[in-house]
């Protein structure tokens, strides 16, 4: 009776405690909130200012405002919605175009040396080859369309993830393999237990990189022949010398970027439970 | 008389580093009996894990021969207990220890409950979906005993497993190992640096040369068991074996 008294205290004071811990997360959390938003918006005030004093040229550097009216402008005749919903099929689609296969070749080449061996010096020759440098060809190959924007990122997609699935098969710790081994793994199991799982954290990198990779080629890409997305918007603002319009294609690609990393990280976190946050 | 489980003839190990030929161990023979705790100690480089690593089937000899009677088809011949934390980061500790038996793949209902009965056994129900990276480094080496006690293999090999624990850890994990094999009486070949731990475990120590590694001594321990780890520090006994050991020990020490 006595005991269960002392553990029913004991056990509210922990929870009280974990309260005090809790508020003072809270605390410290908002605390953090509130530095970070500080320096983004004293910019923004101070650019502000400046525009309004003419002290920078507005030319190139239009006022917050202005662009705030420019990005409300885009998005009432749908302009922005069109271009965001273009170059995300053309994203999307070259990412997966281009990370499916560079996931299996690079497990492959991991997983057996004699492919690894006889991959490696064409992957090695290939890679160097600045993406944009292929963009020509592609054009010329895939014509002017969507399926050569896709080709595009595809390509620079695929070989970053190929590179760091294979790294990260490869460099597994190789007590894993012995453990696996003694254990009565065959091979199949040997894939499906230790080296897919082990090299999870490599392929997302891989595929975080690839996600970068291709948000850098889809302005390229959409900067040639392309009459729609957002490095179209780009291109015609500077065409037609709508910077206000350029500066809001800015912040979107900065927002889509901040967006894919967001989805990328819940992703790896639900299929990686197991890495240490 | 009892069975001789595991037999070694004359089992040497080369290997050929660059131009260079590199013995690990040579004409190594000795014969365990069944559910006999062996500890083969040694200096350090002697050899000592390689050997176990060959009798693990990991390696293969370059001489020699090595004979383990199998008496149960149904059972893996050997399963073993990794030095460093060998435990899978990705497997949560209840996949971790029913890693073997999944692989036999055994039925997941049988495989449930050899898997609860250790994971209680070990003190490990608390971290049952816990992953290795929240456990402790005691809690991991749990985790590999289980994982290897789970397996029922003819003979368990285990490698300086303990090596990287604290003392307190150590002792208790000493303990515990004791406490589970007595119940099993499976045959445990055991190899650590530590002369204290190899006298407080095991039936007999084969002590090694220095590199290359050959059998310098065999050492039969006649402590009774159970064995209780204050009992044994404080017993004549032990002093007598350890200075033994260490005496000899420690000529193949200066020498490198």
């Amino acid at each position: 009776m006595n005991n269960t008294n002392v553990l029913k205290k004991s056990s509210t004071k922990i929870n009280e405690k974990s309260k005090k811990d809790k508020k003072l997360k809270d605390e410290t959390k908002s605390n953090k909130f509130i530095q970070q938003i500080i320096s983004p918006i004293a910019i923004l005030i101070i650019w502000e200012i400046l525009a309004d004093l003419k002290l920078i040229d507005t030319r190139f550097f239009p006022a917050p405002s202005m662009i705030f009216h420019s990005l409300i402008n885009l998005l009432t005749t749908g302009i922005l919605l069109n271009d965001l919903s273009v170059s995300l099929f053309r994203i999307i689609g070259g990412f997966i175009v281009g990370a499916v296969p560079g996931l299996i070749i690079g497990l492959t080449m991991g997983l057996f040396p004699i492919i690894r061996n006889i991959l490696d010096p064409i992957v090695a020759a290939t890679y160097p080859i600045p993406k944009l440098a292929l963009m020509p060809l592609i054009m010329i190959i895939f014509g002017l369309n969507d399926l050569e924007k896709i080709v595009v990122i595809a390509i620079g997609t695929f070989f970053i993830v190929l590179m760091n699935t294979a790294a990260g098969v490869i460099n597994l710790d190789k007590i894993y393999m012995d453990v696996a081994r003694n254990y009565g793994a065959s091979k199949k199991d040997y894939y499906l237990t230790v080296a897919l799982p082990g090299a999870l954290p490599m392929i997302f990198t891989g595929l975080k990189l690839g996600m970068g990779m291709a948000l850098l080629l889809i302005v390229a890409a959409e900067m040639n022949g392309a009459s729609s997305g957002i490095g179209y918007r780009i291109w015609e603002s500077y065409n037609i010398f709508d910077i206000p319009a350029m500066f809001v294609s800015f912040i979107i690609m900065s927002i889509l970027g901040y967006v894919f990393t967001i989805i990328l990280d819940l992703i790896e976190k639900l299929i990686i439970p197991w890495k240490h946050s | 008389m009892k069975d001789v489980k595991v037999e070694l003839k004359d089992l040497t190990k080369k290997f050929k580093i660059k131009k260079n030929i590199i013995t690990a161990f040579e004409d190594i023979s000795l014969q365990i009996k069944e559910g006999e705790f062996w500890c083969f100690v040694g200096p350090s480089g002697c050899g000592k894990t390689t050997l176990l690593r060959v009798l693990a089937g990991l390696e293969s000899p370059t001489d020699g021969t090595i004979y383990i009677k199998h008496v149960d088809d149904s059972k893996p011949l050997n399963s073993m207990v990794f030095q460093e934390h060998a435990i899978f980061p990705w497997m949560d500790v209840k996949n971790n220890i029913a890693y073997g038996l999944k692989m036999r793949k055994l039925k997941p209902n049988l495989i449930d409950d050899i898997v609860d009965f250790y994971i209680d056994k070990m003190g490990l129900t608390p971290f049952k979906h816990a992953y290795p990276h929240q456990l402790s480094g005691g809690m991991k080496q749990r985790v590999s005993i289980a994982r290897a006690f789970a397996n029922d293999p003819e003979i368990l090999l285990m490698d300086e497993p303990f090596a990287n624990l604290d003392e307190q850890n150590r002792v208790l994990l000493q303990q515990e190992l004791l406490k589970i094999w007595e119940k099993s009486g499976k045959t445990v070949i055991f190899v650590t640096h530590s002369i204290d731990e190899a006298i407080f475990l095991s039936d007999k120590i084969m002590l090694m040369t220095r590199h290359p590694g050959k059998i310098k001594n065999i050492y039969d321990i006649n402590i009774k068991r159970p064995r209780v780890i204050e009992e044994i520090r404080s017993s004549p006994q032990y002093a007598d074996i350890f200075q033994d050991i260490w005496l000899s020990l420690r000529q193949e020490v200066s020498y490198s």
